[in-house]
């Protein structure tokens, strides 16, 4: 048999690694290194140490975008968790033509978010569908500001990122469902358990891996949150930019001749940064156990070793 | 171990080159491989104008410029209308910017004030052949030189739509800016909306224009755009905005543009303002059933100065091959026949605009013709708004804060004063 030479796993795993190196580590880190300099396109650029980030805490965009972002994560985390399994549960059934129905509610997950965001838009204008429909009952006497107000701006996209997320999450969870046991189900039943009680504490438990990566999933989506809020306000973010997310002003600020790329670097760290806590927390929530576990071993090893040298000492006296 | 580690030590040290290699430094100026002769390949940029009308008109141009130079190869390069400044910024910023390329005044500005631009002033000797507006617009303070030949020129008009406006009782267009607004506010009453955009700076240069006044966006090295009279102005919209005159629209399209364009096509708005060739290319094309209401009237006070240009790369091969095509493109002959082509556009030498006959074509439209006959009326007023240090991104915040105060939620003089700030801070250097 040949050896093989020292250096064919690093030849193996070579082309990965440059791939890793110049489309993921490199962009990153030259986002970190332009993060602190003024950067601006065709113009050489000057260390200025944490100037961006002080800048940041006087731009009332950045408070905007953030607060934007973060009402993004909050909302859309328990309605995309906790919705698609509901809409899972109701397709998991074996009833007749439940295909058709499954294909619908995918049928957002297809289509461009771009489109649909440009179709909720003809809804929500000031002179679309809803207003009409409004105004022909006599509801209204004005047009309702969905689209030019913060609020309702922000409520319309995140209307928009529910509906069209429903059905992708829908199939994991319908891939997970099955592998919750129908005898589970049957125990619990004989047990009294009525149909809310099962569902928190059978079919729950039994889909809570998926729900923890839908919940991270949708978390990251979240708080990257851009062609929703761009299509509906046609890139303005609404009246004072107040409806932009963190990804919009990022955008706004580092494109073009006259982009400011330190600045819109050190945005996008912060966004990383930020997007690290939740993921923090959920990956805790997940691991709880395991670290419970962890921790109880930790502390019974720490007494076991008081113990023992308890024991040696009084072995010695 | 040892091999190991300098894989690491050498890996790391790539890194780091590359990572100094890419933190937005200018490349140094290319050395000009041009040795004066008009010779060699060149490339040649336009924006958005590869279609049935006028792709037979640069190819015949290129044609005769290489039949004129034996030897010399014209590569005709077209980019989309949507990410042209992206695109600009991309190729300029690898090196690769195109030996001839079309910029208006603001992106040849960048690019002037990085040196990637040839000095027309210094390099060629028929710069006074072209109006003086033109060449104005590619003259900056704080750079010595003029940066592009004008190619076509333009102005913006005001459409109305005669039957929105008979609906509110308003007989016909009104005269002025204050008028419009007075009409407006008579309009919303009848339940009809007049405005869908909100004012930006540029914009409130003409409107104090038409009241008599001026105002200035930068001047003697400070931003002055935020005055009682532009302020008063943005009060009035607000008022108008409560009374219903200007749609939600106005303000959910705040700084972007042709907002007020789309808006007055679907039929919901009385008026808007456009480029003069907005009949033929607009209206007929994606909003026929309005044709018959539109008509068009002069634009207020003095109004916008519209600039296309020719520039010259610095870094050209064959900067002398790109220097006599860019001559060649925007002499006398070749800019009559291109705006015969586009009408409601203006020539940039001063030996074309003598005779207008010569480039007026006939309309498709009849509004087309009065579109066209008001442009020229009104060339000799119209001036560039805004400012070569005012950028885009500058125009849409203070647009943001403006419809903020449209809105009702900041007064309108403190928009204009957070716009102002903003101008200050985020200038570059």
């Amino acid at each position: 048999m040949r050896l093989q030479r020292w250096y064919t796993p690093y030849l193996l795993v070579l082309p990965g690694v440059i791939w890793m190196v110049v489309f993921a580590l490199w962009p990153f880190l030259n986002t970190i290194a332009l993060a602190f300099t003024d950067a601006r396109p065709l113009r050489p650029a000057e260390f200025v140490g944490f100037a961006n980030f002080d800048k940041m805490l006087e731009d009332d965009r950045f408070g905007y975008a953030l607060t934007t972002s973060l009402i993004y994560v909050v909302v859309c985390v328990p309605l995309l968790t906790f919705l698609p399994l509901l809409l899972a549960l109701l397709v998991h059934n074996k009833v007749p033509a439940i295909g058709f129905f499954r294909t619908t509610f995918y049928f957002p997950v297809i289509a461009s978010a771009v489109v649909v965001a440009i179709v909720w838009e003809f809804l929500f204008s000031g002179s679309g569908t809803i207003n009409s429909a409004l105004n022909f009952f006599g509801l209204i006497d004005r047009p309702v500001e969905f689209l030019s107000d913060r609020w309702l701006l922000i409520g319309c996209a995140i209307g928009l990122t529910v509906w069209k997320g429903l059905g992708y999450y829908m199939v994991v969870y319908l891939a997970a469902l099955g592998n919750v046991g129908r005898e589970l189900h049957e125990a619990a039943a004989m047990d009294g358990a009525d149909r809310w009680r099962r569902f928190w504490s059978v079919t729950v438990p039994g889909v809570r891996g998926p729900m923890m990566l839908v919940s991270v999933l949708v978390c990251v989506g979240a708080s990257r949150v851009f062609t929703e809020l761009y299509v509906l306000s046609n890139g303005s973010g609404g009246p004072g930019g107040r409806a932009m997310s963190m990804v919009m002003l990022i955008q706004s600020m580092g494109k073009g001749l006259n982009g400011q790329v330190g600045y819109a670097s050190a945005i996008s760290l912060v966004l990383f940064l930020l997007t690290l806590v939740p993921l923090l927390i959920v990956g805790i929530a997940n691991n709880g156990d395991t670290i419970r576990e962890a921790l109880a071993s930790r502390r019974a090893v720490k007494a076991a070793k008081i113990k023992r040298e308890a024991t040696v000492q009084e072995v010695q006296r | 171990m040892k091999i190991r580690t300098t894989i690491a030590a050498g890996i790391a040290v790539a890194t780091a080159l590359a990572l100094t290699a890419c933190t937005g430094g200018p490349s140094s100026p290319a050395a000009s491989g041009s040795d004066g002769k008009i010779s060699g390949n060149i490339s040649f940029q336009t924006w958005s104008l590869k279609n049935d009308k006028f792709t037979p008109y640069f190819e015949s141009v290129v044609k005769a410029f290489e039949k004129e130079h034996p030897g010399v190869t014209v590569k005709w390069i077209d980019q989309p209308a949507d990410g042209y400044e992206d695109k600009i910024l991309q190729q300029a910023g690898s090196g690769e910017l195109p030996d001839v390329v079309n910029l208006p005044p603001e992106y040849a500005y960048s690019l002037a004030s990085a040196g990637q631009l040839v000095d027309l002033k210094k390099e060629s000797k028929i710069l006074g052949d072209y109006v003086d507006g033109g060449v104005g617009a590619y003259k900056y303070d704080g750079i010595d030189g003029s940066f592009g030949f004008p190619w076509y020129l333009g102005t913006e008009l005001n459409y109305w739509n005669k039957d929105l406006l008979a609906k509110g009782g308003v007989t016909a267009p009104p005269k002025t800016h204050a008028a419009t607004l007075d009409a407006a506010a008579k309009l919303a009453a009848a339940g009809v909306q007049t405005i869908s955009d909100v004012p930006g700076p540029k914009s409130l240069q003409i409107m104090v224009s038409d009241r008599g006044g001026n105002l200035d966006v930068y001047k003697d090295g400070k931003f002055v755009f935020n005055t009682p009279e532009a302020a008063a102005i943005i009060q009035r919209y607000a008022e108008l905005y409560t009374a219903g005159a200007i749609t939600p629209e106005a303000l959910q399209n705040a700084g972007t543009a042709n907002a007020n364009v789309n808006n007055f096509n679907k039929g919901t708005v009385a008026w808007t303002t456009s480029g003069p060739n907005y009949i033929d290319k607009d209206v007929s094309v994606n909003a026929p059933s309005i044709l018959p209401s539109v008509e068009a009237s002069n634009g207020f006070g003095s109004p916008p100065l519209f600039v296309q240009g020719i520039s010259v790369s610095a870094k050209s091969k064959n900067s002398a091959t790109a220097l006599a095509f860019a001559e060649f493109l925007t002499n006398t002959k070749n800019q009559i026949a291109f705006v015969k082509l586009a009408p409601g556009f203006f020539p940039g030498t001063r030996a074309a605009n003598e005779d207008p006959a010569a480039f007026t074509e006939t309309a498709k439209n009849k509004m087309q013709g009065v579109a066209t006959d008001l442009a020229a009326s009104q060339m000799n007023k119209a001036r560039m708004v805004g400012a070569p240090k005012f950028t885009e991104a500058m125009e849409t915040y203070a647009k943001q804060q403006i419809a903020l105060a449209v809105k009702g939620e900041i007064s309108a003089q403190a928009a204009l004063d957070k716009a102002v700030e903003y101008a200050k801070q985020n200038v570059a250097s």
